[in-house]
């Protein structure tokens, strides 16, 4: 059981930032969630930042301290943890164990990622880094790859249908829609999915998200003391992370991750909770088939069930499980780095009824689910309305 | 072979056409990409084992939107080869047409063979960006369809037509001196 609450929330904007740069981006999310845990930035006692490779997008490493700096923080431990795709969870993870450890009483964790400094091509095979370089990224595979490998084995296994995965991609652009932060607030249709051009077969463009800038950062604390940020703190009844092979090759199922089926496993053992107690998730809905796997591992629907649970509009905002309410990182953007506490920020205020037009009905429990590379990392939290 | 099972070895043994998986003794499994600790027993692995090449499309795609390295291979399909010995490898999948993906299954025999190609010059890898550990071309090696419908599994003989249009395409899993 954990004591940890988060008590305050910021998030740019998702999108192209041609006038933010990595600073920028950082420090106009970490002011927001500091100004709304109602602190000044000498209150936070550490920070964790996830980042996949400002080295890379933006040729600066050492970017911890850079990004405190940058929001007016100084003297403290800042952190830069990476993991892929699911960077910033584990971020939200090490600042969770840093209050539990007892050495501090109130943590940041953020994340942040400016990728449009690099052009595509180069936006490409920096992610490809994050695939085993020299078994996967020199055969040539590339991320939407790695997840159209998962698609074609799923469509072999179970029967998933290109329309199928093409309604994950409509419901996300749909909730999008009334995410002001999103990068995308526009509706599409299954067509517009189905005619959009090949990236890796069978994901289309539009079964892809985009890259994307952006930044992210929640303020914690323990349970004992969130009274004093705000009035309705949200609990974080779990934290895990799992890992497993980095190889795509090395697993045995192609259709389902062992790390996220794991980590969801430990999480609702820590959480004392099952997956019918689940009202709405985040997850890593990198591509489309990767939403349908989650929600199979996540134990929401049965395996091979997903793409019809989608289809059915199971996973509507109204829906048995309302899924990426946020629009996902389908159409709320994708800077890597940022998205696990960006996920976790979608709960936040859903858990605290501010959702706007894609407001839950009054949920208790939300799950946040976040995937680094093929999945050789995933981490699961689920919080509680206090 | 007895050779140490690094990844270093292993790309010495492509360069001389030895597709080779890592192999425990303690409990014979086989590892591919190759792994110095085995996982079953936590001891070394200790020899290579030489592969068939032969085995079965697990899962693939076809890349249309490729990073600069690739850019001029598009579109290519990337496949999960399932290995007779029971390793599994990712690899270029050549000699079929990938405009038509729906004529590829999961489950069509596949073999690999290998092709001498030119190896890279260091002025070459720095131009590309390429680090010195990514000497071996690895990208180079491919998987081919198997023509051969005796080693075809029954459920796909019905494909050999098809395979019969690539009977005498080049395919390669090679490797530079």
């Amino acid at each position: 059981m954990l004591n940890v609450s988060i008590v305050g929330a910021g998030q740019t904007k998702f999108g192209r930032h041609d006038d933010y740069g990595l600073r920028e981006l950082f420090a106009l999310s970490a002011h927001e969630a500091i100004e709304d845990a109602g602190i000044a930035p000498k209150d936070v006692e550490a920070a964790f930042i996830g980042n996949l490779s400002a080295d890379q997008f933006n040729r600066q490493t050492h970017i911890a301290p850079m990004m405190v700096d940058a929001a007016g923080m100084k003297g403290i431990p800042a952190t830069k943890c990476e993991a892929a795709c699911a960077s910033s969870a584990t971020a939200l993870r090490a600042a969770i164990l840093a209050i539990e450890s007892g050495q501090h009483d109130v943590v940041m964790a953020a994340g942040v990622e400016k990728m449009t400094d690099l052009p595509t091509p180069g936006v490409i095979e920096t992610l490809a880094m994050a695939a085993d370089q020299l078994f996967e990224a020199e055969p040539g595979i590339t991320f939407p790859g790695i997840f159209a490998i998962f698609a074609t084995a799923h469509m072999a296994k179970y029967g998933t249908t290109k329309e199928q995965l093409a309604a994950v991609a409509v419901k996300n652009h749909a909730n999008a829609v009334h995410n002001p932060l999103a990068q995308y607030q526009k509706e599409i249709t299954i067509e517009t999915v189905l005619k959009a051009r090949m990236v890796a077969w069978p994901l289309g463009l539009f079964d892809c998200s985009p890259i994307t800038d952006g930044a992210a950062a929640v303020i914690l604390t323990r349970n004992k003391l969130a009274k004093k940020f705000t009035d309705a703190p949200v609990k974080i009844k779990a934290s895990v992370q799992a890992n497993d092979t980095m190889d795509m090759c090395d697993r045995t199922d192609l259709t389902s991750l062992y790390s996220a089926r794991t980590a969801a496993e430990r999480a609702y053992k820590q959480a004392r909770i099952g997956p019918k107690d689940v009202d709405f998730a985040e997850v890593h809905d990198c591509f489309t088939i990767a939403e349908i796997i989650a929600t199979e591992d996540l134990g929401f629907f049965k395996p091979g069930m997903g793409g019809q649970a989608v289809e059915e509009e199971y996973t509507a905002i109204d829906g048995e499980f309302a899924i990426n309410t946020s629009g996902g990182l389908k159409a709320k953007g994708h800077p890597v780095g940022a998205t696990g506490v960006a996920q976790v920020i979608e709960l936040y205020h859903q858990l605290r009824n501010e959702a706007g037009k894609r407001q839950v009905d009054s949920p208790n429990h939300g799950l946040a689910h976040n995937v680094g590379g093929s999945g050789a990392t995933a981490v699961v939290h689920i919080c509680e309305r206090w | 072979m007895g050779e140490e099972t690094t990844v270093k070895k292993f790309f010495e043994l492509i360069s001389e056409q030895k597709l080779c998986a890592a192999h425990c003794s303690s409990c014979d499994a086989l590892y591919l990409p190759p792994r110095l600790i085995c996982p079953n027993c936590n001891r070394k692995t200790t020899d290579w084992t030489q592969l068939s090449g032969e085995g079965t499309i697990r899962s693939f795609t076809v890349i249309h939107i490729a990073g600069t390295r690739y850019a001029q291979d598009i579109p290519y399909i990337v496949a999960i080869i399932g290995l007779k010995e029971g390793p599994s490898v990712c690899a270029r999948l050549v000699g079929v047409d990938p405009l038509k993906p729906e004529d590829i299954h999961v489950g069509d025999a596949v073999v690999a063979d290998f092709e001498e190609i030119p190896g890279l010059t260091v002025e070459e890898k720095d131009a590309l960006g390429i680090p010195s550990c990514l000497g071996a071309r690895w990208h180079d090696c491919g998987f081919k369809l198997l023509l051969d419908s005796e080693i075809s599994d029954g459920g796909n003989s019905k494909n050999l037509g098809y395979f019969d249009k690539v009977i005498d395409s080049h395919i390669f899993i090679s490797s530079m001196s």
